[in-house]
């Protein structure tokens, strides 16, 4: 298995309530994952959305092979509605289960049991037993609710700090209370509506990764003058990583070049999706890479 | 003029490839000395999506090794690789 996801909390969970556990072995494709299901008449699951869509996307007698299964616990990413419905049609007995957190939280925060969502379709749920949650302003007060904010969460499972970096740890926690980057909101219920990132990370088959970190190794590329990374949405990864690169004068670099030339240096779900060029990469007024408008000016340059 | 099992599957992984190639090209444009991964861009799930299809077009099972793209360094490498294996798929229904 090669992603985290929530497994500290669901697999210890499964195993406390006397449940057995069937790990797949090796790569995971719709007809892999049935096969093990089949083999064990699995009950539950807990996958990333890339996962989901796969699935969504396979044969019917895959879904014959999968419905032992009762619960379909996924998160890590977003799904789109139509992989949902296409899973609930096709699984009518599974309920599936929306779940948001972070390694940092424990990780479980919130979860939403899609059988329950009706009009709060696209939340991801309310705080788990233990967990509190608000949203709060730049300078740390909390906003009312349906107020976007950054989501501040507390409760048992946060963690006591980064391994030996007390800096980070202080950028993030403050008497309890984790900083989580992420942005939202709170309805009147509790609900909790996520609403984009504050720090620079893209989610790319539920696997984190730092824009900075592949930006540094972009710009150590001969013949790269400056680079940037954004995540862009894609339908099977959630987000992929496009890479936006500005060349020295007179070098001469492709797409593959610097596919090539990363691939030597980054993991492989570290790599850009997508590669463009472009003569300047945006920026705010102080001279900051403008990302939001990245996606924009490599569009309007690739033409 | 009848189209033999290689042409087809070669025709296929143009198709397919030309598709989850980024950016996306013309089937024309894939060449089997393109290497998947740095000038076509598949990228390990692209390639899951890829065989996860060809499975289904061609009625196989591939074997796990397979399945992983690290295996294959050009498109030539993985025709060659399909090839073969249906080949061999189509001798052992006609035994």
């Amino acid at each position: 298995m090669s992603y985290g996801y929530c497994h500290t909390t669901q697999l210890i969970a499964e195993t406390d309530a006397g449940g057995t556990l069937a790990l797949l072995p090796g790569i995971f494709t719709p007809r892999t994952f049935a096969d093990l299901v089949s083999a064990v008449e699995a009950t539950t699951t807990t996958v990333v959305p890339s996962m989901l869509t796969l699935l969504a996307r396979s044969r019917w007698h895959t879904y014959e092979q999968v419905s032992s299964l009762r619960t379909i616990v996924f998160g890590g990413g977003p799904v789109s509605l139509e992989v949902l419905d296409a899973l609930r049609a096709r699984l009518p007995k599974a309920e599936l289960v929306q779940t948001y957190g972070q390694t940092e939280a424990g990780p479980r925060v919130t979860t939403l049991r899609w059988s329950d969502a009706g009009v709060r379709r696209g939340s991801v749920g309310r705080a788990v037993p233990g967990m509190r949650i608000t949203i709060r302003s730049p300078n740390g007060e909390v906003v009312p609710s349906g107020q976007i904010g950054e989501i501040v969460v507390s409760g048992p499972g946060v963690m006591s700090g980064y391994f030996n970096d007390p800096a980070a740890t202080a950028a993030v926690l403050n008497d309890g209370w984790l900083r989580t980057g992420d942005l939202g909101s709170l309805d009147d219920d509790g609900f909790l509506w996520l609403a984009g990132r504050l720090r620079n990370l893209i989610i790319t088959a539920g696997r984190n990764v730092i824009a900075e970190e592949v930006e540094v190794h972009l710009r150590g590329i001969p013949g790269v003058a400056d680079a940037a990374v954004f995540g862009e949405p894609d339908e099977l990864r959630g987000e992929r990583i496009h890479a936006v690169i500005v060349i020295r004068p007179g070098a001469d670099l492709t797409a593959a070049d610097v596919r090539a030339s990363l691939a030597t240096r980054l993991a492989s779900h570290k790599l850009p999706r997508c590669v463009s060029f472009v003569t300047d990469l945006p920026r705010t007024a102080n001279g900051k890479v403008d990302r939001a408008r990245l996606g924009q000016v490599a569009a309007k340059e690739s033409g | 003029m009848a189209t033999s099992p290689d042409d087809r599957v070669i025709a296929w992984f143009r198709e397919q490839l030309a598709k989850v190639a980024e950016p996306s090209r013309d089937p024309a444009g894939v060449r089997v000395t393109d290497n998947l991964r740095e000038d076509l861009g598949v990228d390990s799930l692209a390639f899951i999506e890829l065989m996860v299809d060809f499975e289904e077009a061609f009625g196989l099972r591939l074997d796990e090794g397979d399945l992983l793209g690290e295996r294959y360094c050009t498109v030539g490498d993985l025709v060659s690789h399909m090839t073969g294996y249906l080949a061999q798929a189509c001798e052992v229904v006609e035994d």
